[in-house]
């Protein structure tokens, strides 16, 4: 899945338009960032790219840039193992 | 832990509700309406039952009542009883023992309780079996049941618009089917989905229980991690595919999570059911309580299922149960003139 597509799956978890969010949009800014998103996208990460993300690190990102970092560091750890 | 248990049968299947709904609409006032719509919309829980003054006992012993009567199963012959609750009327004793009486068992039964939540039922499967197995007990009835509204914060929505209280009943008996049981536990994830207890002594007493607390995102990538591998490994153990089972019963956490693990791994819809809409997500009680509400719709027996659930510990437990004989009784409502306190 690239990062455009990653982007408008966040967006439609968020409930926001995929044009309101740019890489550097704080999600704590927005009401919807809540558990309840975060397991949703646990699942889309987990569909698309066939891992489970740390609940840990999920509240630790606030930017879809530092998601798309945090994916793609899980995946190359993924395939070093 | 793996296992296979033959000579056993699970004779019977109800459950008990509380009478008393909160339905989710309810709480716009207090969490507000987009909110309630939007965590409706993902759970799939429109309503919950709530025990009110009933206690945990309460709903058991009305389960068991109803099982015993429905089945015209004498209480004399019941050996052993075993409950499963996170919620018991007492921290000591337990509400099994309590059952004895109220139920007018035999002072002979074995009668004690298990502290597990959603991967309690196969807990309890598993003990009943052993109880029967070890030599010692011909008929075991097994309850499970939690007033878990009462532990719940009102102001954690994400709690309080999920869990729902019922009990059950089962009974297990000495016969000609099998189970099969893969088991896992993992302790390090305790404080994701627990309800801490603090002693303290006081004037008033000798401590205080903190609410329920659970943290969705941990509990949703324990499950995502856990519950398919399991249930491959149930089914390799016990030597079946996937396309042989008529029935995934799969503990009822809500319907976001049950429909991603139903599409992970490629199970059809019909044979997974999801029931959670008017009851929400019952701990212990969500597998037999699953199986005793399909009977209202249905009255085709199933061949077997895999029954699987997950949660609090954190911890995993499948079964691959014969279920051709299994008589699955609807549940009864219980009505609030039934507090025993």
């Amino acid at each position: 899945m690239s990062n455009d597509v990653l982007i408008q799956q966040l967006a439609s978890l968020l409930e926001v338009t995929s044009d309101s969010l740019s890489p550097g949009t704080s999600l704590s800014t927005l009401d919807t960032w809540d558990s309840l998103a975060k397991i949703s996208l646990l699942t889309v990460v987990h569909e698309h790219y066939g891992i489970t993300l740390e609940a840990d690190d999920l509240d630790k990102i606030d930017t879809p840039a530092e998601l798309t970092d945090l994916i793609q560091n899980r995946r190359s750890a993924a395939a070093c193992r | 832990m793996k296992t296979s248990l033959p000579l056993i049968r699970l004779c019977a299947v109800t459950a008990s509700l509380p009478s008393s709904s909160q339905c989710m609409a309810d709480l716009a006032e207090h969490f507000g309406e987009l909110e309630v719509k939007r965590i409706v919309h993902s759970t799939g829980i429109e309503a919950i039952r709530v025990a009110g003054d009933l206690t945990t006992g309460d709903l058991c012993f009305a389960a068991a009542q109803h099982l015993l009567t429905f089945t015209e199963t004498d209480p004399a012959g019941v050996d052993a009883v075993v409950v499963v609750t996170q919620t018991p009327d007492d921290l000591m004793p337990g509400v099994a023992v309590q059952l004895q009486h109220r139920l007018g068992l035999s002072k002979d039964v074995v009668a004690f309780d298990i502290n597990y939540g959603c991967s309690g039922y196969i807990y309890g499967l598993y003990q009943a079996a052993m109880l029967i197995r070890a030599g010692g007990c011909h008929r075991v009835l097994l309850c499970t049941g939690d007033v878990i509204s009462k532990l719940l914060n009102s102001s954690d929505r994400h709690v309080r618009m999920v869990f729902g209280d019922a009990a059950s009943a089962s009974l297990v008996e000495a016969g000609e089917d099998r189970f099969d049981f893969v088991i896992r536990s993992d302790g390090s994830g305790r404080t994701h989905l627990n309800t801490p207890l603090r002693y303290a002594r006081d004037s008033t007493g000798s401590g205080r229980l903190g609410h329920l607390h659970m943290h969705g995102a941990e509990i949703m990538r324990f499950a995502l991690d856990g519950v398919p591998a399991l249930i491959s490994e149930l089914l390799d153990f016990c030597d079946r595919q996937k396309s042989d089972i008529p029935l995934f019963a799969l503990h009822q956490a809500n319907g976001f999570m049950l429909n991603y693990l139903r599409k992970s791994m490629g199970i059809d819809k019909s044979a997974m059911p999801i029931d959670v809409r008017s009851v929400g997500n019952t701990g212990p009680s969500s597998i037999p309580l699953l199986l005793s509400r399909r009977a209202q719709s249905s009255s085709q027996p199933t061949r077997e299922g895999v029954l699987c659930g997950f949660g609090v510990g954190l911890s995993l437990a499948a079964a691959r149960v014969d279920l051709l004989r299994t008589c699955c009784i609807p549940p009864v409502d219980v009505f609030p003139d039934a507090a025993s306190r």
